[in-house]
């Protein structure tokens, strides 16, 4: 809780104009912020956009945190999960639909996804998570990318962990179902 | 990424169902690195942030610094001022000339010559007695409006 406490008090004082403070918070957490951000939205621009917005919400109301209840990366997640998901309904993608049908397979058989170089493989890893639902992706996100417990991911999407490991657990199989044939590979290392 | 040993006792009941393979995959996909560019964007917006509400603070919080004697002289100078103001305008209301007033008395208590019948006056000469020394002053009729 001390840490909770100190970043509270660094909060404090770059809401009151301290750019030091605000630089310490900011260096601290703008890495993971973007990377989920980048990797629930798919889009760089988009990804900047929602990490500037963000910081820029904790200034303007600093007593939304309180470090008694969580951490200010659970908060600042949370925060972005919202951003970005204000972002998709923007855009016309439905965001609290916990499970949708499957897409058609990539049109590439098995086969072809075995022989696959490097940077396809990575695009079709990309593709597979951007083709999740929205709440299976942000959990297999936050899970598998920015190591945060199940608790926490069930603070800040607003569920209980065994939502979250409900979710996880599908997002697997889908991504199972789609990459499959790539696991069947000996290790790129 | 941190190893399956560091996770808490809920995140290793969840790898029972845990796919390495495909944990192995995700991790290909590797995030880019935050710009300078977003940097210098989320600096500046801090800055003009955090000014406009310094400002507006600062303003509110304005304040200056007077003697104590030099405000008890103000003070009382406000007071004076409001008193006389206050006695100079009933004052106002009361000052009215004879004349004036003559007038008022007379215009209120005239009959109304309209719609009465013919007034008879009648006088009587005793006791006159003409005056020695006439002197005639011009009044000129005041606007009673």
């Amino acid at each position: 809780m001390s840490d909770n406490s100190a970043e509270a008090e660094l909060l404090v004082r770059a809401s009151r104009g301290d750019e030091t403070a605000f630089l310490v918070i900011y260096e601290r957490h703008c890495h993971s912020i973007f990377r989920f951000a980048y990797r629930l939205l798919g889009s760089v621009q988009l990804a900047e956009d929602v990490t500037h917005d963000c910081f820029l919400a904790l200034l303007r109301r600093p007593e939304g945190y309180q470090a008694e209840r969580a951490s200010l990366r659970t908060y600042l997640c949370a925060a972005t999960r919202n951003l970005a998901f204000r972002l998709l309904r923007k855009r016309g993608v439905e965001t609290l639909v916990d499970d949708v049908p499957e897409p058609p397979s990539s049109n590439r058989t098995p086969e072809q996804l075995r022989n696959l170089l490097g940077d396809e493989i990575i695009q079709t890893v990309r593709q597979a998570v951007e083709a999740l639902p929205p709440l299976q992706r942000e959990a297999l996100i936050l899970f598998e990318y920015e190591d945060l417990s199940l608790a926490e991911i069930a603070q800040i999407t607003e569920s209980d962990v065994g939502t979250v490991k409900s979710r996880l657990h599908r997002a697997r199989q889908r991504l199972r179902r789609r990459l499959g044939p790539l696991c069947a590979r000996p290790s790129m290392d | 990424m941190k190893d399956e040993k560091t996770r808490t006792a809920g995140e290793r009941e969840d790898m029972e169902h845990d796919d390495p393979e495909i944990r192995r995959l995700l991790r290909l996909w590797e995030s880019p690195a935050v710009t300078s560019e977003l940097n210098a964007r989320v600096r500046e917006s801090f800055r003009r942030q955090t000014a406009a509400a310094t400002y507006w603070r600062r303003l509110f919080a304005i304040s200056i610094p007077v003697p104590l004697p030099v405000a008890a002289l103000v003070l009382i100078m406000l007071l004076l001022s409001a008193t006389f103001a206050l006695r100079n305008q009933s004052k106002a209301t009361q000052d009215v000339s004879p004349l004036v007033e003559a007038r008022l008395t007379a215009q209120s208590s005239a009959p109304d010559m309209k719609n009465d019948a013919p007034v008879v006056t009648r006088t009587s000469l005793a006791g006159f007695e003409p005056v020695t020394d006439m002197n005639v002053a011009v009044v000129p009729e005041i606007s009673m409006r």
